[in-house]
């Protein structure tokens, strides 16, 4: 048993053999949250003797005791947290018709035990005690667990969840990349769950001849791609390295001018007689919400004149291809950072 | 003429297409390839008035040969012209594909002297992007009509999805409107396609290679998925072969009526778009509704209001005929052939067959649970999923996400009413159609269109 997940256990069972009610505080990431759960079980907590709750910003309640979760950044709290999840993943599987059916994982992908992951990401105040709950239905209740979509628990576990599925769709829509003068790809993104993580794989499928990397102020996490590479790389950032990765203030000569085109394009599709004044509400609200505009270049102020590069200057007969024009044989590995936390 | 300066005009000039989808196809990425396509697609942006950008749509060129009456680029306009090279259009899609602002290429075109001519400068453009630039993303082609066979074949093995627009609900209108265009130019394509497709779905399947799709889930088992896949959970039968194996159009075809600017009816429209499903196995059958943009005595007058909410209600029409399997003649009858503008099709059909409900949630069948206002295909199943861990109540209900507002009248949950709902059947009648008329989207579009009719 790792010191101290076990140590952490034997506080919380201390506590609560006093009969004091326990806050226990833990990383808001999915290893954080596993990994408490786990210590619940350890101190043979009962469900409504303790709450989990994200260490950050906590506001423990009158005559709550504190306890601090260890951090995922240490390995052994991983592999505790590995543990439980793979415990859960084994328990609700057990009795599955598709896993008796030798159709798990290759099937349904084990979504049931994805979810985890998804409403871990969710930056609700509350997801620490929603998961935990969950969690403890799941190892009640195993495989049944999955059809009691009307129980409480559950349906607060699916609402996370799907939160940040509908989060995980803004990312795949919104993110924006930008040209450097390096030849690589860089966005800076601020979702309302932590998505970086879980979408990283869909841009480095969708660019993977790309060197880039997608930067979350919010979340303090970046991906890190690198040209080929069927994977990211992901890191939480400190302050300094954010910032440098946020400004993207070196771009590639061509940014500007494909920048203006999208822009002119978008401003071109709009049809009159449609808009919110015709219509009752407002539809692109709906769809885009306002929280992510600041990133849309296209709902920007107008682009200001921009140089022609010689692909767009009108003689088409004898233009470059883009991949001889960019860099692509001295492009330089992805840039690593020492407090790389996992991978997606 | 710069690049910014040509998409000016040609992103103008293809706004008046509505369809702008990258679904129906999955393509994984592929080492030394740009790009991928996932069956969902992905909307980039969002216009003003809310239609989705996931495509670079733009024209080729928006010369025309052609004299369409309802047709801002026709010959006869006098608009600012321009052309795309081939390779600069290519460029363009794949530094727009890497930026994340689009998911590919949603190609069209004027008639550029014939439509022969036209499609072999689109298929330049394509053979650039697939073959040298390496796209692997999506590609949107539009047939010209009147297109050779084998030139409609070459841009089918380029492009993901074909369309050629029927353009006009009628072969009358089409050709008192579009002269130069004949019904049998647009049909000639659309079949083809469908020939070309189901040989290749039956060499795929004859071939013994891994082409089959796995099995379907169960309605239960869909219920219990977090996300809607709306697209699985159409009541249609599907291709026995996944998309990913085709060469030829894997995404299929599609098409696009203008509503509003000839006489037909709704119920016209519908069995149209049914026929068009049937026959030629459309994806997708769009609706553009009608901007008087060009002052022509075959149309309506310029100041004639957008037909917005009729555009709305048809579309909403042909989601319950894919979705739902409602019939064209259950929606608008040949009796009362127009939809109800203020009441959605499903709700006016609820209300016309009140002696069918309420249903009972607890023992209903998929097939009746949709035919429920309020209940989509998503909730359906999760009730189907839901209730067999036991009874369920009208709280439940809620948390299973469905809109208890329009539901409640139409259904019983374990044998009980709900309490709010009246159990008189003009109380419900009365109650139903006023909200439908108080929301905001009705009232802003009532002053919008006033009392005028289309006709």
């Amino acid at each position: 048993m790792p010191g101290s997940v076990a140590a952490c256990a034997a506080h919380v069972s201390y506590q609560l053999s006093l009969a004091r009610p326990v806050a226990l505080a833990c990383d808001a990431s999915a290893e954080g949250v596993l990994a408490a759960i786990g210590i619940t079980y350890l101190a043979h907590a009962r469900e409504g003797q303790l709450r989990l709750a994200r260490a950050e910003g906590l506001q423990p309640r009158i005559g709550e005791q504190v306890v601090l979760a260890p951090s995922p950044i240490e390995p052994e709290t991983v592999a505790f947290a590995t543990r439980v999840l793979s415990g859960f993943a084994r328990t609700v599987t057990t009795g599955c018709r598709r896993q008796r059916d030798g159709l798990c994982p290759a099937s349904c992908d084990h979504r049931c035990v994805y979810r985890i992951a998804l409403a871990c990401a969710s930056d609700s105040p509350t997801m620490p005690e929603v998961v935990h709950r969950y969690v403890r239905l799941g190892f009640a209740q195993d495989s049944r667990v999955r059809t009691l979509i009307t129980d409480r628990r559950v349906a607060d576990f699916d609402d996370l969840a799907r939160h940040v599925l509908g989060e995980c769709e803004h990312t795949r829509q919104f993110v924006r990349f930008s040209h450097m003068a390096d030849g690589s790809f860089a966005a800076s993104f601020s979702p309302s769950a932590n998505t970086i993580p879980l979408m990283a794989r869909h841009f480095a499928a969708r660019m993977r001849q790309e060197r880039f990397v997608i930067a979350d102020p919010r979340h303090r996490v970046a991906a890190f791609h690198a040209e080929g590479a069927k994977r990211c790389e992901l890191a939480r950032l400190d302050g300094q390295l954010l910032k440098a990765l946020v400004r993207m203030d070196d771009l590639a000569d061509d940014e500007p001018y494909v920048r203006a085109m999208w822009q002119r394009f978008y401003r071109g599709t709009s049809l009159p007689g449609r808009d919110k004044s015709q219509r009752g509400y407002d539809l692109r609200t709906k769809w885009m919400p306002q929280r992510l505009w600041d990133g849309l270049y296209e709902l920007g102020q107008d682009a200001p004149d921009a140089p022609v590069p010689a692909r767009y200057d009108g003689n088409a007969t004898d233009m470059p291809r883009i991949r001889e024009a960019a860099p692509s044989s001295r492009r330089e590995p992805p840039l690593r950072c020492s407090m790389v936390s996992g991978r997606d | 003429m710069d690049t910014l300066a040509k998409l000016d005009i040609l992103a103008e000039a293809a706004r008046y297409d509505v369809a702008c989808t990258s679904s129906g196809v999955s393509r994984p990425a592929k080492a030394g390839m740009v790009g991928n396509a996932s069956p969902a697609g992905c909307c980039h942006s969002f216009t003003p008035d809310g239609r989705c950008v996931t495509l670079l749509k733009v024209l080729m060129s928006n010369v025309c040969s052609y004299d369409c009456a309802y047709c801002v680029n026709r010959r006869q306009a006098t608009c600012a012209r321009a052309t795309f090279a081939p390779r600069e259009l290519a460029e363009l899609t794949v530094d727009f594909y890497k930026r994340n602002y689009i998911e590919g290429l949603f190609l069209s075109s004027g008639v550029l002297g014939t439509p022969d001519a036209t499609t072999e400068r689109m298929i330049e453009c394509l053979r650039v992007l697939r073959e040298e630039l390496l796209f692997n993303g999506y590609v949107h082609a539009k047939v010209i009509p009147g297109t050779s066979p084998e030139l409609v074949d070459s841009l089918g093995r380029l492009a993901d999805r074909l369309s050629v627009n029927l353009e006009l609900p009628s072969a009358g209108s089409l050709s008192r409107l579009c002269p130069e265009k004949q019904r049998q130019q647009v049909l000639g394509p659309m079949g083809q396609i469908r020939h070309t497709r189901d040989q290749e779905e039956t060499a795929l399947l004859a071939s013994g290679k891994r082409t089959r799709r796995r099995a379907l889930p169960t309605h239960e088992q869909e219920g219990l998925a977090l996300g809607a896949g709306a697209n699985r959970l159409t009541l249609r039968p599907r291709s026995q072969v996944s998309a990913r194996r085709r060469s030829f159009a894997p995404a299929g075809q599609s098409t696009q009526l203008i509503i509003g600017a000839t006489p037909e009816t709704d119920n016209h429209i519908l069995q149209l778009s049914q026929s068009l499903y049937q026959h030629f196995d459309l994806k997708r059958v769009f609706f553009s509704a009608y901007m008087p943009m060009v002052a022509d005595a075959g149309l309506p007058a310029r100041e004639t209001p957008v037909p917005l909410r009729r555009e709305h209600r048809l579309y909403q029409a042909d989601w319950l005929m894919r979705y739902y399997a409602f019939t064209p003649d259950e929606l608008a009858t040949p009796e009362e052939p127009w939809l109800d503008l203020d009441v959605d099709p499903k709700l006016a059909w609820a209300l016309r067959h009140i002696d069918r409900f309420p249903v009972e949630v607890m023992d209903a069948s998929l097939t009746d649970l949709l035919r429920v206002p309020g209940i989509g295909p998503v909730g359906a199943r999760r009730i189907l999923a839901a209730r067999r861990s036991g009874p369920l109540s009208f709280e439940d209900l809620r948390a299973l996400k469905v809109t208890l507002k329009r539901a409640c009248h139409f259904l019983t949950v374990a044998g009980k009413r709900d309490e709010s709902c009246p159990l008189d059947v003009g109380l419900i009648r009365e109650k139903v159609i006023a909200d439908a008329r108080q929301s905001a989207y009705n009232r802003t579009r009532r002053m919008a269109e006033g009392q005028l009719s289309l006709f």
